[in-house]
C-alpha cells in the first residue's frame, strides 16, 4: 500500500512527510497554504528560502539546504516553473545524475 | 597603550570598507542556441544557483519581472533575443571575486556564452571560460 503522505519530486526522489519533525510538517502545510495564493514562479522563488530560515529557527543556512523540506520546496518551485512554461522537465540523464547525487553546478567553496 | 590586536583591528577597520555594493546579473530562461540547444533549463540548475547565493552571500533579491533583451551574437553577427531572470545581490567588496567565480560557473552550467553582470553601475560580461577555451583550440 502506498503511503499517502509521501512526496515524490520531479526527479523521482521520495520523501515521507510523516517522518518529518513536527515543525517541518507544519512548514510543509504553510507552504501548501501559500501555494493556494497562486504565486508566480519568481514570487515563490523569492519567498520560501528566507521564510523557511525564519520559520525553522536554529538551522544554519548550510544545514537548512540539506533538509528534505528544503528539497521539497525547491521541487515545488520547479513544478510552478514548469506549469508557467519557464522550466523544462528533467531528461532521463538528468534524473540519473540526480539519483547518483551528481550536481551539474560546480560547488563554490566558501 | 594600544595592544597589537587592537591596533590590527583599528587598521583593518580603516582599510576594509564597511559598506556593501549592489550587484545584479541576468540569467536567460533558455540555453544559448550556439553553445546549448536553446531549450529551457531544468529546475536543478536554478535550485543549485539559488542555493549557492543563499548560502554564500546571505541574501539576494529576484526580480518579479522578466527582462527581454537583444544582443548581437559575436559568432554569427545575428541578433539574439532572450528573456532573463534578474538577481540582485548586495555584498562586501571583498566578496565580489567570489560572485564572479560563481557566475563563471553559471555561464557554463546555464550554457551561456557570457553573463551580463553589473557592479556599482559598471557593466561587465562574465565569460564562459570553458567555451572560450574550446573555441580558441578550434581556431
Amino acid at each position: 500500500m502506498s503511503n499517502i503522505n509521501e512526496y515524490k519530486t520531479i526527479y523521482g526522489r521520495k520523501y515521507d512527510i510523516d517522518s518529518f519533525p513536527d515543525k517541518h510538517k507544519k512548514y510543509y502545510e504553510r507552504i501548501k497554504t501559500f501555494l493556494k495564493t497562486k504565486p508566480s514562479w519568481n514570487e515563490f522563488s523569492n519567498f520560501w528560502r528566507f521564510d523557511m530560515l525564519r520559520y525553522l529557527d536554529g538551522y544554519t543556512r548550510k544545514k537548512l539546504v540539506e533538509l528534505p523540506i528544503y528539497k521539497i520546496c525547491g521541487d515545488l518551485e520547479g513544478r510552478i516553473g514548469i506549469a508557467q512554461g519557464c522550466v523544462r522537465k528533467p531528461t532521463k540523464v538528468e534524473i540519473f545524475l540526480d539519483e547518483m547525487g551528481i550536481q551539474e553546478f560546480p560547488y563554490l567553496k566558501s | 597603550m594600544m595592544s597589537i590586536k587592537n591596533m590590527h583591528d583599528s587598521i583593518k577597520q580603516k582599510i576594509m570598507p564597511n559598506y556593501l555594493i549592489e550587484t545584479s546579473f541576468l540569467i536567460p530562461l533558455t540555453e544559448d542556441k550556439v553553445i546549448g540547444n536553446g531549450t529551457l533549463h531544468p529546475q536543478s540548475r536554478w535550485l543549485e544557483l539559488e542555493t549557492q547565493l543563499f548560502e554564500t552571500f546571505k541574501g539576494y533579491t529576484l526580480s518579479k519581472e522578466y527582462y527581454d533583451g537583444c544582443w548581437e551574437c559575436p559568432d554569427t553577427y545575428k541578433p539574439v533575443y532572450d528573456t532573463s531572470r534578474k538577481y540582485i545581490v548586495a555584498l562586501k567588496p571583498k566578496d565580489l571575486k567570489k560572485l564572479k567565480i560563481l557566475l563563471k560557473m553559471a555561464a557554463f552550467t546555464f550554457r551561456q556564452e557570457e553573463i551580463y553582470f553589473v557592479a556599482s553601475g559598471k557593466v561587465e560580461f562574465i565569460e564562459n571560460e570553458q567555451y572560450k577555451r574550446i573555441q580558441n583550440d578550434l581556431w
